[in-house]
C-alpha cells in the first residue's frame, strides 16, 4: 500500500493543477457567448467555400518546428529518470544545467517573437 | 522470439527503401523522409545489437540520434520552408540556378 | 560507476567560453534589434565573437602540452586536438573579419549569424578532440547544422536558399550513412571507444568479419561526404557557388579540416587495425578526386566555382597523403605522411582565406565579384589586392616559394617514401594541369583590358587584415615552414 502512495499522491496533485487551472480560466477569463455563426457547422457536411489548405499562415510552420526540438530533447530525461537513484546529486545538477539550456532557446524564441501568432 | 539476424535484415531493408527513395523522388520533402527512414533503419540496428549483447551503450545513442534528427528536421523543414517560399516549389529539378 | 562523475572541467575550458560567446550573440541579437537598426548589432555581433574566439584561442594555446582524457575517455584533449582547434578557431576568425562587410545585408539577423559561426566552430572542436564515435557524430551534427543555416542566411536570394536544401539534403543523406555505420561497428565490437574499437580489432581471429568491413565502409563514406571526396562531391560546386563568398570561404578552410582531422584520428587510432583495407580505397579515391577536381575546374568561368573545384582537386592531394600512411610507424610523429597532411591543411586554410577575401574586397555592394571577365585589368587598378591574390594563386598552384609548393612536396614525397610512385606521378600530372586554371586568374588581372572602368572601392580594414595575415603566412610558411613543421610533429606524436 505504501508502494502507491505516491502514485495517488501523483493522482491527486495532477487532478487539483488542472482542475484548478480550468476553473480559474473559467472565473476570470473572458465570457464567450454562443452566437450564430458559431453554432453553424464548419465545412462539414457542407460544400466547401475553397480549396482546403490553399493558404495557411506561415508561421503555423515556425511553431511546429519549434514543438519538434522541445518535444524531442525531453528524451534525454528518460536514462536520467531510469537511473536516477545512481547518478544521485550529480546527475540530478546535470538534468537541471540541461533543461537551464533548453529554457535559455525558450526565451530566446520569446523575445524573438517565435510564438506570436500573426 | 525475433533474432537479431531478422531484426538486422528488417533495417537493412529499410536503409535500403531510404537509399532508393532519396535517389528516385524529385519531392524535397519525400527526400528528406527517406534519410529520416535512414537513421531509423540505424537506429533500429543500434538497439538491436544493444538487446542482443545487452549493453546499454548503443541504446544511448539511439537516444541521441533521435534527438539529432530532430534538430536536423527543424533545420531541414526550415529551409524547405525559405526555398518555397521564393520559388513556390518543392521539387528538386526546378531548383536550377546552380548548375546541379 | 556511481562514483566515477569526476570530470575534469578545466580541460573543456575552452570550448565552455565558445558556447558562452554563442549564447550572448544569440541575445545580443534579440535584445539589440528591439533597441537599434543600422550596423550597429552587426558592428557588436562581429567584435563579440572575435573576443569570444580570441579568449577561447588563448586558452587552447594553454592546453598545448596537456594529453589527458576527460568525461569516462570519451573525449581525449591531446596536441593533435589543440592544433586543429587553433586551426578551426583561426578559421573562424577569418570568417568574421570576412563577414563585416557584408553583414549589413543580414537584416536583423547579424547575432544569430555569428553565434551560428561560433557554434560550428564548437562543434569542430568537439569533433576532433573526440575519443568515441557517438562523440564525433554529436560534433559533426553541431557542426554540419550550423553550416547548412549559415549557407541560407541569405533568406532573400534564391541562389542561397538553393545551396542551402542541396548542401542539406547531401548531408543528411551522408549522415545517415554515418550512423548506420557506427551500428555496424558497434555490432561488430561492442564498443565505440576508439582505443576499444582498435582493440577488438586487432584481436579477431581469421582476418576482419563482414560486419566490421561493412561499418568501416558506411562510416567512410559519411566522412567522405564531409571532405569532399569524388564520388561524394556533386554538393560541393553548388553550395560553394550559392552561399555568403565569407561562409565559402570557412566551409573550405574548418570544415573540410575538420572532416580530415576527426578522419585521421579514425583511421589512425580505431580503425587502424583495418589499414590494409581502407589504404588501396585511399588510393583509388585520391586519383579520381584529383581528376574530377582538376577537369572540373577548368572549365569554370566563375571564380568561386572554380574554387570549389579546385577545393575538390586539393581534398585528393590530402587523400594522396592518406594513403601514404604507415599503419607500422612506431613513432607516428616519424610518419611523414601525417606530418604532410597536418602541413597541408594549415596552407590551404591560409591560401582559400587570402583568395576568398580578395574576392570579397574586390566585390561591391551592386557588384559582386565573381566572373574572370570581371577581374581583367585589376592588376592596373588594384596592384595591391592584385598581387595578393597572385600569391594565392601561385600557392594553390604550387610553385615555390610560397607554402603551397611545400606543402604539396611533402605529400608527393611522402607517397614515394611509401613506394606509391605511380600515386605521386598523377599528383604532379593533376598539379601541373591546375597551374592552367589558377594562372589564368593571374593572365587575367594583369595581361587583359577591362572593358568597363573598374569602380573606386572602398577600404575596409578587417578584409585587409585577413588577406595581409594570409599572404604574410603563405608566404613566411612556405620560406621557414619548421615552427608549423614542429608543431605538426608534436600535434602527431600522441595520435596512436
Amino acid at each position: 500500500m505504501h508502494n502507491f502512495l505516491a502514485i495517488l499522491l501523483t493522482l491527486v496533485i495532477t487532478a487539483i493543477t488542472v482542475g484548478g487551472a480550468l476553473l480559474l480560466s473559467a472565473l476570470i477569463g473572458p465570457k464567450s457567448k454562443m452566437t450564430r455563426e458559431k453554432e453553424r457547422p464548419f465545412e462539414c457536411g457542407n460544400v466547401p467555400f475553397e480549396e482546403p489548405g490553399k493558404q495557411f499562415p506561415i508561421h503555423f510552420y515556425v511553431v511546429a518546428i519549434l514543438f519538434i526540438v522541445f518535444d524531442i530533447e525531453v528524451i534525454f530525461l528518460y536514462p536520467w529518470i531510469s537511473s536516477f537513484g545512481t547518478v544521485g546529486r550529480y546527475g540530478f545538477a546535470g538534468a537541471m544545467f540541461f533543461i537551464l539550456i533548453l529554457t535559455f532557446g525558450l526565451i530566446y524564441e520569446w523575445l524573438r517573437g517565435g510564438l506570436e501568432w500573426h | 522470439m525475433i533474432s537479431l539476424h531478422q531484426l538486422l535484415l528488417l533495417s537493412a531493408v529499410l536503409f535500403v527503401i531510404g537509399i532508393a527513395g532519396f535517389i528516385t523522388r524529385r519531392n524535397i520533402i519525400i527526400m528528406f523522409m527517406s534519410v529520416e527512414l535512414m537513421l531509423n533503419a540505424a537506429n533500429l540496428a543500434l538497439i538491436s545489437f544493444a538487446n542482443h549483447s545487452g549493453s546499454m551503450d548503443a541504446q544511448l545513442i539511439a537516444l541521441f540520434v533521435m534527438a539529432l534528427a530532430a534538430a536536423e528536421v527543424a533545420v531541414g523543414l526550415a529551409i524547405i520552408i525559405t526555398v518555397f517560399r521564393n520559388k513556390q516549389t518543392v521539387n528538386v529539378d526546378e531548383l536550377n540556378i546552380l548548375k546541379w | 560507476m556511481s562514483n566515477s562523475f569526476e570530470i575534469n572541467w578545466n580541460l573543456l575550458l575552452p570550448e565552455i567560453v565558445l558556447v558562452t560567446a554563442a549564447l550572448f550573440l544569440l541575445l545580443l541579437g534579440v535584445i539589440y534589434r528591439v533597441r537599434a537598426g543600422g550596423t550597429g548589432p552587426a558592428l557588436a555581433g562581429a567584435v563579440l565573437s572575435l573576443a569570444g574566439l580570441v579568449v577561447c584561442a588563448f586558452m587552447t594555446l594553454a592546453q598545448w602540452d596537456t594529453v589527458s582524457g576527460t568525461f569516462h575517455g570519451m573525449l581525449r584533449i591531446d596536441p593533435f586536438a589543440t592544433y586543429f582547434n587553433l586551426l578551426f578557431l583561426a578559421g573562424a576568425a577569418a570568417g568574421v573579419l570576412l563577414s563585416v562587410r557584408e553583414a549589413g545585408s543580414l537584416r536583423g539577423v547579424a547575432g544569430e549569424y555569428y553565434a551560428l559561426l561560433v557554434i560550428a566552430t564548437f562543434g569542430m572542436m568537439v569533433m576532433v578532440s573526440a575519443a568515441d564515435l557517438l562523440v564525433v557524430f554529436i560534433g559533426l551534427e553541431t557542426m554540419s547544422l550550423a553550416v547548412y543555416i549559415l549557407v541560407g542566411s541569405r533568406r532573400e536570394k534564391a541562389e542561397s536558399n538553393e545551396a542551402a536544401l542541396k548542401y542539406f539534403l547531401i548531408g543528411a543523406f551522408a549522415s545517415g550513412f554515418l550512423i548506420y555505420g557506427i551500428a555496424f561497428l558497434f555490432g561488430a565490437t561492442g564498443t565505440t571507444q576508439f582505443r576499444g574499437l582498435a582493440e577488438r580489432l586487432a584481436t579477431t581471429d581469421g582476418g576482419p568479419s563482414g560486419l566490421q568491413l561493412l561499418g568501416l565502409g558506411l562510416v567512410l563514406i559519411g566522412f567522405l561526404f564531409k571532405v569532399a571526396a569524388v564520388p561524394f562531391h556533386m554538393w560541393v560546386p553548388d553550395a560553394y557557388e550559392g552561399a555568403p563568398t565569407p561562409i565559402t570561404a570557412y566551409m573550405a578552410v574548418a570544415v573540410k579540416a575538420a572532416g580530415f582531422a576527426v578522419l585521421l584520428r579514425l583511421l589512425n587510432v580505431g580503425l587502424l587495425p583495418l589499414a590494409s583495407y581502407w589504404l588501396p580505397v585511399m588510393w583509388t579515391l585520391a586519383v579520381a578526386t584529383m581528376l574530377v577536381g582538376n577537369l572540373g575546374a577548368i572549365f569554370q568561368s566563375s571564380i568561386k566555382r572554380m574554387l570549389a573545384y579546385s577545393s575538390i582537386a586539393h581534398a585528393g592531394y590530402l587523400l594522396v597523403a592518406l594513403a601514404s600512411i604507415n599503419p607500422l610507424a612506431a613513432n607516428p610523429a616519424d610518419d611523414r605522411a601525417l606530418l604532410a597532411v597536418l602541413y597541408y591543411l594549415a596552407i590551404y586554410t591560409l591560401m582559400n582565406v587570402g583568395a576568398f577575401g580578395v574576392l570579397i574586397y574586390m566585390g561591391t555592394a551592386g557588384r559582386p565579384m565573381d566572373t574572370l571577365e570581371q577581374v581583367r585589368g585589376a592588376g592596373f587598378r588594384y596592384p595591391l589586392l592584385a598581387a595578393a591574390m597572385a600569391v594565392f594563386m601561385f600557392s594553390l598552384s604550387g610553385i615555390p616559394p610560397t607554402g603551397g609548393f611545400l606543402a604539396k612536396f611533402y605529400v608527393f614525397s611522402a607517397a614515394i617514401d611509401r613506394g606509391l610512385i605511380s600515386l605521386a606521378i598523377i599528383g604532379v600530372l593533376n598539379s601541373a594541369v591546375s597551374v592552367y586554371y589558377y594562372l589564368r586568374v593571374v593572365v587575367q588581372m594583369y595581361m587583359r583590358e577591362s572593358e568597363e572602368p573598374l569602380p573606386a572601392l572602398s577600404f575596409s580594414l578587417p578584409v585587409a587584415l585577413a588577406i595581409l595575415l594570409s599572404a604574410w603566412g603563405v608566404l613566411q610558411l612556405g620560406i621557414l615552414p619548421s615552427c608549423l613543421l614542429d608543431a605538426a610533429g608534436r600535434a602527431v606524436q600522441f595520435l596512436r
